[in-house]
Formats: C-alpha cells, sequence, structure tokens
C-alpha cells in the first residue's frame, strides 16, 4: 500500500476533468448525458478544491465546495427543466436532432 | 419642486395601471387629470421663475453614484421652463385626444405619452451630463415602443430604424461624457464647462456631440429616419415626435456643444450654417415632391428645424448684441414649430382617422366634406408658412434679420424659405381640401366637438404666441444671454 | 386728450371691422346669414364713421401727425418691435378710402352673393381682409405694415379660393400666395436691413436716419439703393408689376365683390402706398425710381394691350387694373407721390365701379362671363350699362372724369421729370391711353351696344347691388374735380411726402395745372393724350359698329398671338419655371434623399452588416458539442495567453 497524497487527488480531478470534456464534447446522442458530464467537470473541480483546501489547512476551498455544488444543484435543476420542456415539444432528447439555430 | 414636475407623470402612468382594463373612460380621466396637473404645475413654475435673475432656479441636488460625483442635479433657466411648457401642453393635448384615435392597448398608449413626459422634462432640467443622458435615452424607449406598436403597416422597420439611427449617436454622446467626467471629476453641467480644453479635443468632442444632437434634431444628411419614423408612428407619436423630441436634440446643442466646446463650435460654425441652409432649401423642395401627406409635414419639419439650427450656430458670425437676437429667435422656433408641425399631425390624425389613406393622390376636395376641419388645417398651413400674426413669423423673422448687416448671404438663402414653405405647405392644402371632391373617397363626418376643442387649443397657442410673443421672448432673453456668453468664452485661451 | 381721441379712434377703424369678422366667423351658425352680414356691415360702417371722424382732425383741423405704439411685440437687445399707429394725412386718406369701398363691397355683396352656402365665410373674410388692410395702412412700423401686407395675402388667398371645389379657383388662389411671398421676400430682406442698420422699424426713427444711411455703401452699391430695390420687389408682388403680376388675372376666380375690394381698389395699391409711404427713402434713389418709372410704364402699356383681345368681362377690368397700377408706379418713379396717391383714389373708386358693373351684368347674365355671349344689354340693365359707361370714361380720362385729372397729371409729371428712361415712359404711358380707351370701347359695346348674341334670360338685380353702384358713380364722375386742387399742392398730405429740390421743381408746372380743374379740362382738348383717346375711341367704335374686328385681327395675327398668350409670361413660368423646380424636387428627392442618403449612407452599412451575418449564419451548424469545442477551445486560448505572460 502507498501514501495517498494531493498529487493523487489531484491526477483525478484531472481525470475527472478530461472525462467530463470529452464526453461533453462526445456526447451526440443523449441531453441527458450531457449534463451528466458537465456536473462531472464540475466535480473534478470540487474535488481539487477539498484536496487544496486540505493540503494547506485552509477552509476556503471547502466552503467554496459548497457553493459550487448549491450552484450546481440549482443549475441542473434548470436544466433539466429545460430537458422536460424540450421533450414535451419535440418527442425527443436527440442532440443530433436539436439544430434550431443552425444558420 | 422640479421633482414632481418630472415625476408626477410617471406616477400617474402607474396609477393607470391600477385601473383596470376595460374602463376606459376612467384611463382617459386619470391620465387627463395627471397632464392637467403637470401644465398647472409648470405654468406655476413658469409663475414662480424669476426672470431677472440670471442664473439657475429651482435648484436639487443629490448625491446619486457616489464613485464618480454624479448627481442628481436639477435646475431650470429660462429656456428650460418654456420647454417644460412646451412639454406638458404636448402631453396633455395627446392625452385629451388619446381615446379617440387609438383603440386598442389604450392604457398602455397613454402610459407611455405620460413616462415619455417624465422623461423629456427630466432633459429639460437636468444639469448633471449623466443625469441628462439618463433621461435622453430614457426618452427613446417609449417613443420606440409607440412607433413598433401602433403604428402602420411598416412599423417594425421604421421603429427598428429611429432607434438604432438615434441611439448609434447617443452611444458617442456617453463616450464623450463619460470623458467630461473623469476630466472633470464630476458630472456637474457647470464644473465640465468650466474645464479648459484644446482646439482638438474639442472638435472630438463636438463631433460626439454633434452626431448625437444632429441625428435627433435632425441636421441634413442625417434626417432621413424621421420621415419614416413620422409615417409610421400613430397620431400621438408624430405630434410628441414633431413637438417633442426633436427639440430634445436642439436643446442638446444649447446645454452641451455652445458652453463645452465653444472653439469648436466657432471653428464648425461655417459647415453647421451650411447644413442649416441646405436642410431650409433643399429639404423644402424635396417636400414638395412628395406624394404622402405625413412625410411632407416632416420634411418640412426638418426644413424649419434648420432654422434653429441656422439661429444657433449664426451666434458666431454676428456681433453679440445680434447674437442674442437670432438665437433667441432659434429658442423661439423651436417652440413655435411645435404648434406648427405638431398641431397638423394632429389635425392630420384626425383625417387619417375617417379616409384611411395618407396619400395625397387620394384625397381632393376635402373641405367640401369636412369643412371645419379644413378651416383648422388652413390655419396651422399658415402658421407653418410664417404667415405674421401667427407663432411660426417670429423665429423666421428674428433669425432672418439678424444676418442681414453681416453676413447677408445667409438671409438671402433663408429667405428663400418664405416662397418654399409657402410653396408646399399651398400646394398640399390646394391638392387635399380644394377642387373637385375626389370620388375615390370615403364618406366621412366634419370634426366633433371634442376634436374640435382639442384643434383650438393649439389655435390659441399659435395665435397667442404670434400676436403677443413678448413674454417668451422675455422668459428666454437673459437665459440666451448667458448661454451666448459662455458659447463665445473662448477656452483655449485659458489654457496656457 | 386729444390723444386718447385718436388713440380710440384709430382702434375703432382698425379693430372694428375684426370684430365683425370673428363674430360672422365664429357664431355663423348661431346668427344666420343675415345676422353675419348685419354684424359686418355694421362693423365696417363704424370703422368708416372714425375714419370719416379722422379725417375731419387731419385735413380740416389741420392735426399734422400722430404716432404711438400700441404695445411691446416683442422686445430684443436694442431693438424692439412694437404695433402702433400713425395717422397723418396720407394715412388717414388712405383709411378713409379703403372703409369706403369695403362698406360699399359688403352691401353689395349681400344682393351678389345671396344664396350662396358659405355666406356668413364670405362675409367674414371679407371684414378680416378689411382690418388687415387697416393695420397695413396704419401702422406705425414696418413689422406691422408686414402684418398687414400677409394679412390681406391670407384674406386675398382665401377669398380667391373661396369656390374652393373650382379646379381654377384653388389654382388662382395658390399661385396669387406664392407669387405674392416672392415679393414678400424683398419686403423681408428690406426689413432686415432697416433692423440691422437702424436698429428700428418705426418709421420716425427711420426717417431721422436717412442721412446715414444715405452714407453706407453695401457691395458696391449705396445702402439705399438696396432697401429701395427689395422694397420695390416687395411692391412689385402686392402691386402685379411686371412680371410678377401674372398672379392677379387668376384671381378673378374669386367672387367679383372681392375683385372690386381686393385685386383693384385696395389691396393691389398697397404697393403703391408703401412706396409712398417711404418717399424720404425713394426720393434718395434715383436709379431705382428710375427702374420703377420703367417697369411701371411698360405694365402700363403692354398688360393693357392684353385686355383687348381677352373676351371674359372680369379679366379684362383686371388687366386694365393692371395698366393702370403701372400708371401709378410709374407716377412714383417719377417723385409725383400725390399724383400716385390721387390716382391711387380716383381708381379706387372708379375701379370698383367698373368691376362691381361687371358683377352685375355678371349677376344679371347667370354668371355668364364671356363677351362674345353678351350685346345689347342697354335695353335690359340701363343702369348698369350707365355707371359702366361712367366707369370707362373715367378709366379713359375722359375731360371733367375724376381719372381724367389724375392720370392725365401723371403723364404731364413723368413727361417733366429729368430721370433716365423717363421719354421711354412717357411715350409709353401715352400709348396706353390709346390701349385704354380700345379696350374700354370694346368691352363697352361688346356688352351693351349691338344686338344679342345669345338668349340670356335677364335675372333681377336687388336694390343691394343697385344702390352701391350709384353711389360709386358720384365719385367716379366728380371726385377728381374735388381733389384736384389738393392734389395740386405738392403738399397735400402734409409732411407725409418728401421731396428733394429736384422733384419740386420738376413737378412745379403740373401741380399748378391741377389748381384750375375746370380750365384743365378745356385745355385738355387739344392735348396728345385726349386727341389719341377720342381718336382711338372712335375708331374701335366703328370697327365694331361695321363688324371689321375680324378682318383686323388677321392683318394684325401675330400680335393677336402674342396678346392672346399674355406676352408669354405665364408661358415662362408654366412651362419652363414650374417644370423645373418640379424636376428639381423630384430629383432631390429621389436621387439625392431616397437613393443617395437613406439607401446609400443609412441603409448601405445596416445591407453591409447583414450580408456579413448572413454569411457566417451559413457556418452554423446549430450543434450544442460544437459550441461546447468552440467555447472550449476559447478558453483554452485564453488561459494559454494568461499562462504564456
Amino acid at each position: 500500500m502507498f501514501e495517498v497524497g494531493l498529487l493523487h487527488y489531484m491526477a483525478l480531478s484531472g481525470l475527472l476533468f478530461v472525462m467530463g470534456l470529452i464526453g461533453i464534447v462526445l456526447a451526440r446522442k443523449n441531453l441527458i448525458a450531457l449534463l451528466m458530464c458537465v456536473e462531472l467537470v464540475l466535480l473534478s473541480v470540487n474535488t481539487l478544491f477539498i484536496s487544496i483546501g486540505h493540503a494547506w489547512g485552509d477552509l476556503t476551498g471547502q466552503v467554496m465546495v459548497l457553493f459550487i455544488l448549491a450552484v450546481a444543484a440549482a443549475e441542473t435543476g434548470i436544466g433539466l427543466a429545460i430537458f422536460v420542456l424540450i421533450y414535451r415539444a419535440s418527442d425527443q432528447v436527440d442532440l443530433e436532432k436539436l439544430d434550431l439555430l443552425k444558420g | 419642486m422640479l421633482s414632481i414636475c418630472i415625476w408626477h407623470a410617471l406616477v400617474g402612468a402607474l396609477g393607470l395601471y391600477l385601473v383596470p382594463k376595460q374602463n376606459i373612460s376612467l384611463i382617459r380621466l386619470v391620465a387627463v387629470v395627471t397632464a392637467l396637473f403637470g401644465l398647472i404645475f409648470s405654468i406655476y413654475l413658469y409663475l414662480s421663475y424669476d426672470q431677472t435673475i440670471n442664473q439657475l432656479q429651482f435648484i436639487e441636488k443629490l448625491p446619486w453614484i457616489g464613485g464618480i460625483n454624479a448627481e442628481y442635479f436639477l435646475a431650470v433657466d429660462g429656456i428650460s421652463v418654456s420647454l417644460i411648457l412646451l412639454t406638458c401642453l404636448t402631453t396633455l393635448i395627446i392625452c385629451l385626444m388619446g381615446g379617440s384615435l387609438v383603440r386598442q392597448n389604450l392604457r398602455d398608449y397613454l402610459a407611455i405619452f405620460l413616462i415619455m413626459q417624465s422623461m423629456v422634462i427630466g432633459v429639460f432640467c437636468a444639469q448633471d451630463a449623466l443625469l441628462f443622458f439618463l433621461f435622453w435615452e430614457g426618452s427613446l424607449i417609449p417613443m420606440y415602443l409607440c412607433i413598433g406598436i401602433w403604428g402602420s403597416k411598416n412599423r417594425s422597420f421604421a421603429a427598428r430604424k429611429f432607434f438604432i439611427y438615434t441611439f448609434l449617436g447617443s452611444t458617442l454622446l456617453l463616450i464623450a461624457v463619460l470623458f467630461l467626467g473623469i476630466k472633470a471629476q464630476s458630472f456637474n453641467l457647470a464644473n465640465i464647462a468650466g474645464l479648459s480644453l484644446d482646439l482638438d479635443t474639442q472638435l472630438w468632442l463636438f463631433g460626439a456631440f454633434l452626431l448625437a444632437f444632429a441625428i435627433k434634431v435632425p441636421m441634413f444628411p442625417v434626417h432621413t429616419w424621421l420621415p419614416d419614423a413620422h409615417t409610421e408612428a400613430p397620431t400621438g407619436g408624430s405630434v410628441l415626435l414633431a413637438a417633442l423630441l426633436l427639440k430634445v436634440g436642439a436643446y442638446g446643442f444649447v446645454r452641451f456643444s455652445l458652453p463645452i466646446t465653444p472653439d469648436a463650435s466657432q471653428y464648425m460654425a461655417i459647415p453647421m450654417i451650411v447644413l442649416s441652409l441646405i436642410a431650409i432649401v433643399y429639404v423644402g423642395f424635396i417636400a414638395l415632391a412628395q406624394s404622402d401627406m405625413k412625410r411632407l409635414i416632416a420634411y418640412s419639419s426638418v426644413a424649419h428645424m434648420g432654422f434653429v439650427t441656422l439661429g444657433m450656430f449664426g451666434i458666431y458670425l454676428i456681433p453679440k448684441e445680434l447674437a442674442v437676437m437670432t438665437f433667441s429667435g432659434a429658442m423661439i422656433q423651436m417652440i413655435a414649430h411645435a404648434f406648427g408641425s405638431g398641431a397638423m399631425f394632429l389635425a392630420f390624425g384626425m383625417m387619417y382617422e375617417r379616409l384611411k389613406t395618407r396619400n395625397i393622390d387620394d384625397m381632393g376636395g376635402v373641405a367640401t366634406i369636412m369643412p371645419y376641419l379644413a378651416s383648422f388645417f388652413v390655419v396651422f398651413s399658415m402658421a407653418n408658412i410664417g404667415v405674421p400674426g401667427t407663432s411660426g413669423f417670429i423665429g423666421e423673422l428674428l433669425i432672418l434679420v439678424s444676418f442681414l448687416k453681416h453676413q447677408p448671404w445667409i438671409s438671402a438663402i433663408a429667405g428663400l424659405t418664405l416662397i418654399i414653405s409657402a410653396s408646399y405647405t399651398l400646394w398640399m392644402v390646394r391638392r387635399v381640401f380644394y377642387g373637385p371632391v375626389n370620388p375615390n373617397m370615403p364618406l366621412a363626418y366634419d370634426v366633433t366637438t371634442h376634436e374640435t376643442g382639442v384643434l383650438s387649443i393649439f389655435v390659441a397657442c399659435i395665435f397667442l404666441l404670434g400676436l403677443y410673443p413678448k413674454p417668451l421672448g422675455d422668459l428666454l432673453l437673459t437665459s440666451s444671454e448667458t448661454v451666448i456668453a459662455s458659447a463665445l468664452h473662448s477656452k483655449t485661451g485659458a489654457k496656457s | 386728450m386729444m390723444s386718447e381721441i385718436y388713440t380710440s379712434l384709430a382702434g375703432l377703424v382698425c379693430f372694428s371691422p375684426l370684430i365683425g369678422a370673428l363674430i360672422a366667423g365664429f357664431f355663423a351658425k348661431r346668427i344666420g346669414a343675415f345676422g353675419a352680414q348685419f354684424m359686418t356691415i355694421l362693423c365696417v360702417a363704424i370703422a368708416f364713421a372714425s375714419a370719416l371722424v379722422l379725417f375731419n382732425y387731419m385735413y380740416i383741423e389741420e392735426t399734422r401727425v400722430f404716432n404711438y405704439s400700441l404695445y411691446t411685440w416683442i422686445a430684443m437687445p436694442g431693438i424692439t418691435f412694437e404695433v402702433g399707429f400713425w395717422l397723418d394725412r396720407l394715412s388717414v386718406g388712405m383709411m378713409l378710402v379703403v372703409t369706403a369701398v369695403s362698406l360699399l363691397v359688403h352691401i353689395y355683396s349681400m344682393g351678389y352673393m345671396k344664396g350662396d352656402p358659405g355666406i356668413q365665410r364670405f362675409f367674414a373674410y371679407v371684414s378680416f381682409f378689411t382690418f388687415a388692410m387697416l393695420m397695413l395702412v396704419g401702422g406705425n412700423n414696418l413689422l406691422q405694415v408686414f402684418f398687414g401686407w400677409e394679412g390681406v395675402g391670407v384674406a386675398s388667398y382665401l377669398l380667391i379660393g373661396f369656390w374652393f371645389h373650382k379646379d381654377s379657383a384653388a389654382n388662382g388662389a395658390f399661385k396669387a400666395f406664392v407669387v405674392n411671398r416672392v415679393g414678400d421676400f424683398g419686403f423681408l430682406l428690406a426689413m432686415g436691413l432697416f433692423v440691422t442698420y437702424v436698429g428700428s422699424l418705426n418709421f420716425s426713427d427711420i426717417f431721422h436716419r436717412i442721412p446715414d444711411l444715405a452714407a453706407v455703401s453695401l457691395g458696391g452699391m449705396p445702402l439705399i439703393d438696396w432697401i429701395c430695390m427689395l422694397l420695390f420687389i416687395g411692391a412689385m408682388g402686392k402691386s402685379a408689376q411686371m412680371p410678377l403680376h401674372i398672379w392677379l388675372p387668376e384671381s378673378m376666380e374669386g367672387p367679383t365683390p372681392i375683385s372690386a375690394l381686393i385685386h383693384a381698389a385696395t389691396m393691389v395699391t398697397a404697393g403703391v402706398y408703401l412706396l409712398v409711404r417711404l418717399s424720404p427713402l425713394f426720393e434718395f434713389s434715383p436709379m431705382i425710381r428710375s427702374w420703377i418709372l420703367v417697369i411701371g410704364a411698360t405694365g402700363g402699356l403692354i398688360l393693357g394691350m392684353i385686355a383687348i383681345v381677352n373676351h371674359d368681362i372680369k379679366r379684362v377690368v383686371a388687366y386694365s387694373t393692371l395698366s393702370q397700377l403701372g400708371y401709378m408706379m410709374a407716377a412714383v418713379g417719377a417723385s409725383a407721390y400725390g399724383l400716385a396717391m390721387f390716382h391711387l383714389i380716383t381708381h379706387a373708386f372708379f375701379k370698383a365701379l367698373l368691376f362691381l358693373a361687371a358683377g352685375a351684368v355678371i349677376v344679371a347674365a347667370h354668371h355668364e362671363q364671356d363677351m362674345r355671349k353678351f350685346g345689347g344689354l342697354i335695353h335690359s340693365i340701363p343702369l348698369v350699362g350707365v355707371v359702366f359707361a361712367i366707369g370707362s370714361m373715367s378709366l379713359m380720362a375722359v375731360p371733367l372724369f375724376s381719372g381724367f385729372y389724375s392720370k392725365d397729371a401723371i403723364i404731364a409729371a413723368i413727361g417733366a421729370t429729368s430721370l433716365p428712361g423717363a421719354h421711354y415712359a412717357y411715350y409709353c404711358l401715352l400709348m396706353g391711353v390709346m390701349v385704354t380707351s380700345i379696350y374700354s370701347v370694346r368691352a363697352f359695346y361688346l356688352t351693351f351696344l349691338g344686338q344679342p348674341r345669345s338668349n340670356i334670360h335677364i335675372h333681377e338685380l336687388s336694390n343691394t347691388i343697385k344702390w352701391p353702384l350709384i353711389i360709386l358713380a358720384i365719385p367716379s364722375m366728380g371726385l377728381g374735380y374735388v381733389l384736384a386742387p389738393m392734389a395740386g399742392n405738392l403738399h397735400w398730405f402734409g409732411e407725409a411726402i418728401f421731396y428733394t429740390h429736384q422733384s419740386v421743381t420738376d413737378l412745379a408746372g403740373i401741380n399748378g395745372h391741377l389748381n384750375h380743374p375746370g380750365s384743365m379740362a378745356m385745355d385738355a382738348i387739344n392735348s396728345a393724350p385726349f386727341i389719341l383717346m377720342l381718336l382711338s375711341s372712335f375708331a374701335t367704335y366703328w370697327i365694331y359698329r361695321y363688324s371689321w374686328a375680324e378682318k383686323i385681327s388677321k392683318i394684325f395675327a401675330p400680335i393677336q398671338c402674342l396678346l392672346e398668350n399674355k406676352w408669354y409670361f405665364d408661358w415662362l413660368v408654366e412651362q419652363l419655371l414650374v417644370p423645373f423646380v418640379w424636376i428639381f424636387s423630384r430629383a432631390f428627392n429621389r436621387v439625392g434623399d431616397q437613393l443617395l442618403i437613406d439607401q446609400l449612407m443609412v441603409m448601405g452599412p445596416a445591407k453591409l452588416l447583414e450580408s456579413f451575418s448572413l454569411r457566417i449564419k451559413a457556418h452554423i451548424s446549430g450543434h450544442l458539442y460544437h459550441y461546447a469545442i468552440l467555447m472550449l477551445l476559447g478558453t483554452a486560448v485564453l488561459i494559454s495567453k494568461v499562462v504564456m505572460i
């Protein structure tokens, strides 16, 4: 066994971030998946905040996380609400087909 | 005191929304009472204004935005008082007329005009550049909505053109105001005017002001939004546009260009006068060729406002005594134009209600079917032409005669308006009202008693002002002298 | 005490017609046609009576000048514009003429306008006109004169267009106003010169400062010449001098009483009155007077000639008015201001008589104005025939008739002046006498003598039409004889008229002549104007008696063509000037404003922006993940920049 250090947390956070980004870019099918990927990105930032805050002995990082969680929750709520409306209007949540802004 | 003058109309507008939408008579009552209150209040303002004192009066000063020293600073001089009176009178007339010219969303319609009254009076009272800008922009939005909602067929295009065009000018005004405010550490107009600026800076500032105000006045060649806006606007909008919004532009020249950038104004006086003369002669010719009655009146507005800018920038070319005369003439012309053009738009609105056309070729012999309306219209035409005894004459007379000794060419060219304005106005009257009745016109009834009453207010103003302009002249005189003194005071010399 | 009397009298003279007009105009429905007529006539009668009292003070009791200001119109630094009255022999005499003719025309109109639906409006307009004319005449400053000047213009516009449903009336009204405005342009500029050089528009100040003005020169021409030129341009418009006369014949579209009052007796003479009023100025501008002389005399001849070929009875009288106005102007040019006023006064009466008589013929003939359809009317309306003959003889300057004294004196005065152009003017006016006789005799013959040329059923004339004719016939015959001794005195208007020494010596002989009207009439028998008049009258009479008119017109075909086209003045305006203006305004509108400014300058950038955004728009997929990638890339670039710094 080895000691889990700051670097590992940062690596995990980076991994989550990249996964999230890839998901956002590649999730071409489903809106829900897109939303989950956005959440993943936020979580990666949270992880970073907590780990660095812990390492530096500064509570600000953890306070910030609480803020982010609140915002993320609100964001997810609104996002889901929008999806429901989209689904009601067009009977699907397929990203490929949602191109009303097409020029 | 001035705050009441400004905000009572806004309160009235909010009050309108307490009234249920269906209760039209109560809505009209509230609007008229608000406007009447404004008029009475402004008359009280006029009576308690001390004409002998040569300074700002009724000062109200509160800190507004502390960080940048912007203040809520209101005060008036004679020029402002006369324009406030005009504003209240115009709004009252529109509110009185409102119900019979607009049938849908009457509540919103009247509320918009009351809001506009607040904003316009705010412009005339503000002595703080930022506050001025706030009211200036504030008057834009109600007008945009007014054209966009109650306009005729092509309204959205006209509203957009009006908004973007005038807004373009305003952005430059904002930049100039911010620049000056930061430089003077204050947005107080008196402090800003006290800045010493070199000619280059002044020219840049003058350019920014010019674009903002010239578009609003409108001067040639940035006048083309006006015919579009006028033709599409509802009657009340047209009246207000002609009577007030154009004056706001000219007022801006008085408060900004002349005192803040006097050297640049002097430098640019000749080009400005040339543009004014073009507006008077060239636009007059254009008016002659119009086949749309409202466009014709709009173009005549441009030509008449040419006199205002001519009188304002002419002060640099003639000695001071004559300068006071020509400048007062310009201010009087502003007021007189409101009565001439505004009244014509109102009378036209009544005709449009009945005939549903703006095209002159579709009319003819209207005097036979609507003799009273025709009589009113002829009176307004005479005021528009500037027949002595009507309001339109005084300003033109004072401006024309004051140039003759030193710049006779200006008088000679501007004097052509006597012939041109008579031609286009009476040619319109001849085609619309005289001659045999056009068989294609719908059957129409003459003006009602209510409409006669409203039009009579304009007639009374036209003759009152035309036959006895001395009170107005006295009101404007000392303020004009102050403005001219600061406009002629060079700033580059002060800077070493 | 006296000043209060003057103030109230002048107020009564000027404002009572206004009150009448307002009552007739605003309470038209309530007081009805008769009420409106009664009120306006009463008010004008009051004005006339007050004018008589003033006349008594000025002429019999020898008051000199009374000048007072009613109120300050507007005050500017260095100058106050006022409204006030200037009473002297000149203005009071003119007031008397105006109110007298106006009163008679009011009465006459009761019969003439009977049954017209707009009768209250008509009387309101006529009374308003009287008011404006009196303001013009009585003003103590140029601004008030200008107020009256434009006021009569407006009244004339409204009255010419009284029957506004007729196209011709509408056009005539429009033309009259706009052409007059050309003159007003000159007037306004002249006022500007007074304001800037004298600092006042009051007559008293202006007259005091004339010696100073004489020294100033502007652009190579003496200032006084400029002022006089501009004022004369103003007078050309109002008094219908060439080439601004074109509106007067068209004004005949208005009701005939109007033609008598406005377009013969009063308004058109306002220009002459103005120049006489400002005689102290014109005396110092011989050059402009020379021009006035030439233009007036030319008009006196050639505009009268048009009347020879015209068939409309009213237009014949209108052209004769143009010709007589030319005589008055020429008299002003020759410094014979008193004689110009003399002719103005006699002309006011005999020309009003002629117009009203013509109107009576028109009423009798059921609104037929074409003389070719008349003939032999003397048998059916003898009274009208007689008064028409009296008017014509006065116009033709038959000795002892009033026109004789004023007209012959003018011709003699012009013969005596030494101004450049005086000889030309003299012969023009001498020829003009011939022309006057020809058209007068022709009009009288065609209307009243010979055989009826169409069966016109004669309409009965009412007393309100007949009595004014009879009353006007008296001054048309005798006024000249009565006034001649007064006019013989150079200073019969007191100090209102100023003469230079030169003018006094020039005019001395003529005026001596006028002092003995009886012997003047006897002497005239072997003078050139009388012989010419007699010859041409008889020649015309024989020509029509034996129907030679056709043959003669064939001989003079080119001249006839010229005259029938009114010397092509109207053609010039209608075919050249108007299309020119029209093309310009259309081009300005289409090319200048709509294309260059609106489409190119204003909508141009907007269009450019639009096409730009359309092009970009084509590359927008609308997919959310594309936006996301772009956003990420953007952030990445931003961060990398920050990191690099």
